[in-house]
Parts: C-alpha cells; sequence; structure tokens
C-alpha cells in the first residue's frame, strides 16, 4: 500500500522520464556546444622543409618563420641545430643577443644559452628542438606545421 | 479626449502600480552618501553605461579579424568624424572603470563594509572586479598591435600551467593552439557578448542585494538622511558629467596609442601590459610559471573569500582589527609593485 507523502511508482517514473530526458537533452547540446568551442588540440605532424644551405649560413642564430611556425638555426662549425624561438615560459619570441651567444625573453627576462638551455630567469625548461638532417650542405628541419587551409592569423 | 480619458486609457493598457514602482526610489539614505568618494560604486556604474554606448559606437567600425582590425581602428582614430573621441573616451573609461572599482573595493574595505550580513555581495563585488579586468583585457586585444598579439599570448599562456585542464583552458581560449584570428573573434565575441551579459546579471544582484540590506552606516550616530530619489540620484549626474569632463580632456591631451601592428614573429624589446596588470607582470618576472600562477591564484581564492578569512582573524585575534592592517599592506604592496614597474625597466 502507498504511504502518504511517498512518491507512487508511476509518479516515480514519469519524473524520471522528464527530469531524466531533460539532463540528457541538456548534456548532450552541452557536450556539442563545448566542442564546437574547443577545436582540435593535437600538435600538427612533423613535416620535413628544406631551410637553406650550410653555406649560406653565418655563425649567427637564423630567425625564421615557415607557416606560422617560428624557429631559429644555430651554427657551430658544421653543426646545425634548430630551436624553436617560442620562449618555454609564457610564449614570447626569444631574441639572440651576440655578445653574449644567449637567448633572451623580452616579456620576462629569462636566458637561454647557445644550445637552448634554460639559465636564468622564469623559464621552466629548455627551449624545443627541432630535427635536424644535413644532406650535403642542404639543411633540412622537422617542423609541426599545420595542415593547408583554414583561418590563420 | 480629455485628461481623466488619458489617463485611464494609460491606465488600462499599462495596468502598473507607479505608486509602488516609486517606492524604492524615495528610500532614505545614509547623509554620508551626498559625498561621491563614499558612493564610489555609482562612479564604475556611469562609466559602465558610458563605455556601454561608445563601445556600441566602436562596432559601428571595428573589424574583428587580423589584420583588419589594427586598420580599422587606424581609420576610427584618424578617419572618421570624432573617432578619435569616441576612442579616446573608450580607451580611458577602461582606465578609469578599473581604477573606480579597485577604490570603491578598498572603501568598502576599510569601513569593513563586507562584513556580516553583506558577505555575499563582497562575493559578487569581487566578480564584478573580475568582469572588469576581463573587459579590460579582451578590450586592449582588440586592437592588433603589438602589445595586444603579446599580451593575449602570455595572458593565455598563463593557464597552460592549470593542472590537468590546463590545455583545454587555453584551447578554450584561443580557438586553437595558437594566437590566431579565431582567438581575436573569440575576444571579440566575450568582449562584447558574455561580458556585458555577465556584467548586467552581477550588478542587478549587487544592486538588489544592496537595497534589501541598506546602505552600510558610516557613524552608527549620525542619524541624518536624505532621499535616493532626487538627492543622492543628482549627486550621481554631477559625477557622471565631471567624467564626462576628465574623460574627454584626457582623450584630447592623451589620446591612446595605436602601436605598430601585430608581428608573431617578433617579440619587442620593451613590452608590458596595461598599468593595472603591472601586480601580475612584475610578479610572473620574479618567480617560475607554476609558483607564479599558485601564488596568483591564492591571493585571487583569498580576496574572493576575504569576508570568511576575516571572520577567523576574528575569532583568534578578537582585540586586534588586524584586516585594516593586512589590506593596508596589501594596498600598499600592490600600488609599490605598480610603481616599480612602470619606473623601472
Amino acid at each position: 500500500m502507498e504511504e502518504r507523502g511517498m512518491m507512487g511508482r508511476r509518479d516515480f517514473l514519469l519524473n524520471l522520464g522528464v527530469i531524466g530526458g531533460i539532463v540528457v537533452a541538456a548534456g548532450g547540446s552541452l557536450i556539442h556546444a563545448l566542442r564546437f568551442l574547443l577545436p582540435g588540440m593535437a600538435r600538427p605532424a612533423e613535416r620535413r622543409i628544406r631551410v637553406g644551405t650550410l653555406t649560406s649560413l653565418s655563425e649567427e642564430a637564423l630567425f625564421r618563420t615557415i607557416g606560422g611556425v617560428p624557429f631559429v638555426l644555430v651554427r657551430r662549425g658544421e653543426t646545425v641545430r634548430a630551436f624553436s624561438s617560442t620562449c618555454t615560459h609564457l610564449g614570447c619570441q626569444v631574441k639572440w643577443l651576440p655578445q653574449e651567444e644567449k637567448f633572451f625573453c623580452p616579456c620576462h627576462l629569462g636566458y637561454f644559452d647557445a644550445n637552448g638551455v634554460n639559465v636564468a630567469g622564469p623559464p621552466p625548461r629548455p627551449l624545443d628542438e627541432y630535427k635536424v638532417e644535413m644532406e650535403g650542405n642542404n639543411i633540412y628541419i622537422f617542423l609541426p606545421l599545420p595542415e593547408q587551409g583554414g583561418i590563420e592569423a | 479626449m480629455t485628461a481623466n480619458e488619458r489617463k485611464s486609457f494609460w491606465s488600462e493598457r499599462l495596468p502598473i502600480d507607479w505608486e509602488l514602482l516609486q517606492h524604492p526610489l524615495r528610500e532614505p539614505v545614509p547623509y554620508h552618501m551626498n559625498f561621491w568618494w563614499f558612493a564610489l560604486g555609482g562612479t564604475p556604474l556611469i562609466l559602465l553605461g558610458i563605455q556601454v554606448a561608445t563601445g556600441i559606437l566602436l562596432t559601428f567600425y571595428y573589424v574583428p579579424s587580423p589584420p583588419e582590425a589594427y586598420e580599422s581602428i587606424r581609420y576610427i582614430q584618424n578617419v572618421v568624424p570624432f573617432g578619435w573621441w569616441i576612442r579616446g573616451i573608450h580607451h580611458w573609461g577602461a582606465t578609469l572603470m578599473i581604477l573606480t572599482v579597485w577604490l570603491h573595493m578598498l572603501r568598502v574595505f576599510i569601513t569593513g563594509a563586507y562584513r556580516r550580513p553583506r558577505e555575499f555581495n563582497w562575493l559578487i563585488g569581487v566578480g564584478l572586479l573580475f568582469a572588469t579586468l576581463a573587459f579590460g583585457f579582451t578590450g586592449y586585444s582588440l586592437i592588433y598591435n603589438q602589445l595586444s598579439y603579446w599580451a593575449t599570448t602570455v595572458g593565455t599562456n598563463i593557464f597552460k600551467d592549470v593542472p590537468v585542464v590546463g590545455p583545454l583552458i587555453l584551447s578554450f581560449l584561443r580557438g586553437g593552439l595558437d594566437v590566431t584570428a579565431n582567438t581575436l573573434t573569440r575576444f571579440f565575441s566575450v568582449h562584447i557578448g558574455v561580458l556585458p551579459t555577465v556584467m548586467v546579471i552581477l550588478l542587478a544582484v549587487h544592486v538588489l542585494l544592496l537595497r534589501v540590506h541598506g546602505v552600510s552606516e558610516l557613524d552608527p550616530k549620525d542619524t541624518r538622511r536624505i532621499v535616493f530619489f532626487p538627492d543622492h540620484v543628482l549627486t550621481e549626474i554631477i559625477v557622471g558629467f565631471y567624467l564626462m569632463l576628465i574623460l574627454t580632456s584626457l582623450a584630447i591631451l592623451f589620446p591612446p596609442p595605436l602601436g605598430e601592428l601585430a608581428n608573431p614573429a617578433s617579440t619587442p624589446l620593451h613590452i608590458k601590459p596595461e598599468w593595472y596588470f603591472y601586480p601580475v607582470y612584475r610578479w610572473l618576472r620574479l618567480v617560475p610559471g607554476t609558483v607564479g600562477l599558485v601564488g596568483a591564484g591564492l591571493f585571487l581564492l583569498v580576496l574572493t573569500f576575504w569576508p570568511a578569512a576575516d571572520g577567523l582573524l576574528e575569532r583568534w585575534f578578537p582585540k586586534r582589527d588586524l584586516s585594516v592592517v593586512l589590506g593596508s599592506l596589501v594596498a600598499v604592496t600592490v600600488a609599490a609593485a605598480m610603481v616599480w614597474e612602470a619606473f623601472v625597466v
């Protein structure tokens, strides 16, 4: 027998259906809205790009941007290394200080040595390094380049 | 149609009890509300009205897409008749709004007006402070000059160190991994749509709570009263006129700079955010990323729930009014960090 104040089976199922339906519909819409607001977060695949020749590269650091990805080439003798020129602290672009042979980030005064190692200031880790391949005189690096098309600044 | 017929025509179609509606306007408020420095909450409200009006006008010409955004602002500033005036007022209005929100908060703090039973209104007020700062941040990011671009880069990157959901927040704020056209449209949408909505809702609750609690007394012995309308409203109208005078003077004497067009490949040598973020900026220069984030987060947490923290302090040290000492210390430290950042490279 049904007690006063307690919900009957019929009412319980009705409430469950109505509230459950609202929750599922709202949740489903919310998930889709979130997917709409959060575009792809995966780093694009690396692509092998020819960036110049060894003979044309001086011993100074050379800053370049390809496909919106900024990087810096550092030559020491016959060895070339490629670093991301984006500071690992909060994402500003580093500059090269030729006298001190260091990278310097103007935003929060972070310093990296010529090997990209963080040596002073707030940067938490070294500069990201990109793989370099030499073929004769040609320099190739592997850059995470976004797909062609889409909206980009 | 006679006067009586006209009256019944309108009362039939708009069956509103005007007497009842006028009741809140006639509320007596403490005498000290006659002085604008004790009624500083009204100043950012007037400034918000000015910001909404000038902001709507700016959207008639602004293009939220790089690099046209920069060009459209140059056009507003240099070509559109009185564009310099509208933009100047909007720029300086934002600055004054942030300044007066802080001053209002400081007044509430020092006079202890956040204490029982007004704790919730402090909380709403902190929400309004955050919304005001977010208005400032998204606003100057829209110019798409070097300061905008790098402030957006740094400002959004701060969130990447948040445990677990950091990358998600970063992607949500930027509309992708990097600062792109998606970021600009997002910031524009937040600046002119999301934040005004949030602010109006919070303001409605803030003012409602203020009215149901009544204005806090400064001196319980002072029983003098003025009427909200017209006495206090008149004070606010005078403040409004002075504000327009100040804003126009600032727009003429110190027109907001346009800066250089954003260059994602090169951060300028000397880059700083707007003055109201100087304390955070100085803090981030002093400490590593995670420590910076945790420290700033803790500060904001204590600020938000200050009425609760104050309650604990009162229980532990019942004979000392530590809140005023602590509050003054924090205010002086923040002001010192601002001055340090403004005058030291």
